[in-house]
């Protein structure tokens, strides 16, 4: 169930009403439950058991620790959720993997289909665990809370990943449809369909059709292709985040941000502060800090780093593509740390320094994403080696120009007037203009959406 | 009853923003993708004609504007020769998506025409494929008696037997099936015209349900009996023939695909060399484009189709592919007519 389908919407409004008119918080819970159990059903019902297994465990393992105080409980529930992710998403890759490093020809492979959304919901259990394990939150006696917490419907399958100690709370409060927020819901789903299905589909296009045959392209069209790329993935899923937290938004919910202008962070760590924000923040509190983050001395420190901008790139996926990907931006972490540490450690607050930082930052992340875009490392050497054709195919977008070039223009505007964050709107929908200007934005959508085969990048993950 | 009141505002406010909304994007539409009336001519030379002296704008797939002419056919308003060549096909003869100036008819035309009359004239139709084609042929042949040529272009030759057969059940030409039934039209269907061409953004809407349509559609393998297929392929060219005792030419252009060395392929069609055997058994001529695409890739790196704003290699002729076919005409019809 797309968030942009007839199907969707129909059952957006039911539950809607169902949660406006629940009579308790204990009976909206339970909407909520039921709502997410469709949802996921509806996609794929198959792996609902899985879900309910890693519920289970999450609940009655807190549980437990919270009446015994026993760590291995926790323990143990977190190795068997990351267990449930190795086995469905990296056997495969690991056996194939290892068996070609040792020859052996005649080795096992399940097979499996990845569960819908596995790579989010385990690491909003994970949340949960740790958090009930630091003491941030209470073990939860009520399963329903638990249960609608871990499969909430809008950022089950693309994220944001929502931690425990800032989601639980909003499940103790009666939700109601507040206008305000269904106005800025509406804006939010708005900015977010744009970004998908105007922008990041139209881009992805023409971004594909270079990737599949780059030999047969020019260096200009190849290296136009990895800018396309680093917008297409922008949109495409900042796109699904600003859709997810403008659904939650309508029912009340605020599920933080996912994506601050991350194409005018001027480092690596920057980067990292600006893109997939819930993913980067899951890291730091719960691999990151408890690995000593940078309380241990300057080379523990840059092992923290580099070792949990791997693990980021591995969360990613079963591919090596992913593994070197995460590599990188390790590297270039932890030589950032080390050029901030030694050589410059004052905040660059000229125009000409933050701007070639921003450039540099651009680049290194543009050329990562070819890495992250290959099915293969081979796929993105060839990519790589393309950039130097002097022959070939010249192919420039229009599409492509004009959004990369008013993407490039928001962000140049967040970085010059809104203090390096990204400009959102919230408009008041009473007043007649406001209206006009929506509806407008809504027809413009369905002139320029891109109506091919496009599912979401991180749904995959 | 303030708060009705209120609600009710709230409601009308949204539906005038709604319908300004909507007219404030179909004004867009008028320079980006506008389509004229369209009218069914079951009996008439082509499988259907446009309102005549109307404006195209195409911006979905390259971009053009273009002018249709009073029989509601893409070509300039001129007088046509006293001989000439008729020439049919789909979507890319009608070449909506380069200028008019650019399309391989009137690059054939430019070359041939040696006073300000027309000496190609251009009766293709969008969605006109193979079949159609065989069944407009005696019409299209009455509608143009002194036709010293006819080319009719195709993409793919890979049709049913039972599409095939049907095709030979050839339309009986009806002069009053054509542009001029416009005129006559009664008020109903003429308001139903004039709608769909006001509002062209209800076209890109239809256009985009049918493009998701498509996508979730399965589409089946095509398979046939050679033999069947050789029998009546062999049975509709004598026909042809047999309606027409002068020239007539197949243009056929086959996709090209880019393969991952940097190369490109051509991917004919499965039928496509019984159907040429049947042409030449009845006289009929052929023309691939195919090897010439080919050709012209490796020397200049550039494709026959594609677009700007699409994907090279895909959809429908670009200059470049027009230019190559009308280069292909022209040698023929120098050898044929001139």
């Amino acid at each position: 169930m797309i968030f942009y389908s007839v199907s969707f919407l129909l059952f957006f409004c039911f539950f809607s009403l169902l949660v406006h008119f629940s009579p308790s918080v204990k009976a909206q819970n339970i909407v909520f439950l039921v709502a997410n159990i469709v949802f996921y059903a509806y996609w794929d019902y198959r792996f609902l058991l899985l879900l309910f297994g890693v519920i289970c465990i999450c609940y009655f393992s807190t549980l437990w620790y919270s009446k015994t105080q026993k760590q291995w409980l926790i323990s143990l529930s977190v190795i068997i959720c990351l267990a449930i992710l190795w086995v469905f998403k990296y056997f495969d890759f690991f056996a194939t993997s290892f068996s070609r490093a040792f020859g052996i020809s005649d080795h096992v492979t399940l097979g499996l289909i990845l569960p819908l959304g596995i790579s989010f919901y385990l690491f909003q259990a994970m949340s949960y665990l740790f958090d009930v394990r630091y003491g941030k939150v209470q073990a939860e006696s009520d399963f329903i809370k638990v249960a609608a917490y871990i499969s909430f419907f809008p950022q089950i399958t693309s994220g944001p990943i929502v931690k425990s100690k800032d989601f639980l709370p909003q499940l103790d409060i009666l939700h109601r449809i507040k206008k305000e927020n269904v106005y800025e819901g509406i804006q939010l789903f708005l900015i977010g369909l744009t970004k998908k299905v105007v922008f990041a589909d139209r881009i992805g296009v023409a971004v594909d059709a270079v990737y599949n045959a780059p030999a047969a392209y020019n260096g200009i069209s190849i290296l136009f292709a990895i800018i396309g790329y680093s917008f297409q993935i922008y949109c495409d899923f900042s796109g699904y985040s600003n859709m997810a937290i403008g659904i939650a938004k309508m029912w009340d919910f605020n599920l933080g941000e996912n994506f601050n202008a991350p194409y005018i962070a001027q480092n690596p760590s920057d980067f990292w502060r600006r893109w997939h924000i819930s993913l980067s923040t899951w890291f730091r509190d719960y691999v990151y800090i408890p690995f000593g983050g940078s309380r241990k001395g300057k080379v523990r420190t840059l092992f923290n780093l580099f070792i949990t901008m791997v693990l980021s790139g591995i969360w990613h996926g079963a591919n090596s593509t992913f593994l070197v990907w995460g590599i990188l931006h390790g590297l270039a972490s932890a030589v950032h740390k080390i050029y901030k540490d030694l050589v410059y450690d004052k905040r660059i607050n000229h125009v000409l320094p933050k701007s070639i930082s921003i450039l540099i930052t651009f680049i290194f992340v543009s050329l990562a994403w070819v890495i992250f875009r290959a099915s293969s490392i081979q796929e993105a050497i060839s990519v790589f080696s393309s950039i130097l054709n002097t022959s070939g195919l010249m192919y420039i977008n229009v599409y492509v120009v004009i959004y990369v070039l008013l993407m490039g223009f928001l962000h140049f505007y967040s970085a010059k007037y809104n203090n390096g964050n990204v400009i959102t709107i919230n408009l008041d929908l009473d007043q007649f203009k406001n209206k006009l200007f929506i509806c407008v934005w809504v027809w413009a959508i369905v002139l320029f959406m891109y109506c091919g085969n496009s599912a979401f990048i991180y749904a995959q993950f | 009853m303030n708060l009705v009141m209120k609600i009710i505002r709230q409601i009308c406010g949204w539906v005038i923003c709604i319908i300004i909304g909507f007219l404030f994007i179909n004004a867009i539409c008028f320079a980006y993708d506008r389509q004229p009336g369209w009218l069914d001519t079951p009996n008439g030379a082509s499988l259907a004609v446009r309102e005549p002296y109307s404006l195209v704008v195409h911006g979905l797939e390259g971009y053009s504007i273009m002018k249709t002419d009073k029989n509601g056919y893409a070509n300039p308003d001129k007088e046509l020769s006293d001989s000439y060549v008729l020439m049919m096909g789909a979507s890319h003869t009608v070449g909506r998506q380069v200028f008019p100036n650019q399309k391989y008819s009137a690059l054939v035309n430019d070359h041939f025409a040696d006073d300000d009359r027309l000496y190609v004239y251009n009766i293709s139709c969008d969605g006109s494929f193979l079949p159609d084609q065989i069944k407009h042929f005696k019409a299209a042949t009455e509608a143009f008696p002194n036709a010293d040529a006819i080319t009719i272009e195709i993409y793919s030759t890979d049709y049913s037997i039972d599409e095939i057969k049907n095709a030979m059940e050839q339309a009986n030409y009806d002069e009053n099936d054509s542009a001029i039934a416009f005129s006559k039209m009664p008020l109903l269907k003429k308001t139903k015209v004039y709608i769909k061409k006001s509002l062209p953004i209800l076209s890109i809407i239809k256009k985009n349900m049918e493009t998701l349509k498509k996508n979730s559609a399965v589409v089946a393998e095509y398979q046939v009996d050679e033999n069947e297929y050789s029998e009546v392929i062999n049975s509709a060219m004598k026909l042809l023939r047999s309606e027409y005792d002068k020239p007539i030419v197949f243009i056929y252009h086959p996709y090209t695909i880019i393969e991952k060395n940097g190369d490109i392929s051509i991917k004919r069609c499965e039928t496509w060399e019984i159907f040429k055997k049947a042409c030449e058994n009845n006289d009929i001529d052929v023309i691939d484009c195919g090897n010439d695409f080919l050709e012209y890739y490796s020397e200049n790196k550039r494709l026959p189709y594609g677009f700007f704003n699409t994907t090279l290699g895909t959809g429908h002729l670009n200059r470049l592919g027009h230019r190559i076919i009308a280069d292909e005409i022209i040698d023929y019809l120098e050898g044929v007519i001139k």
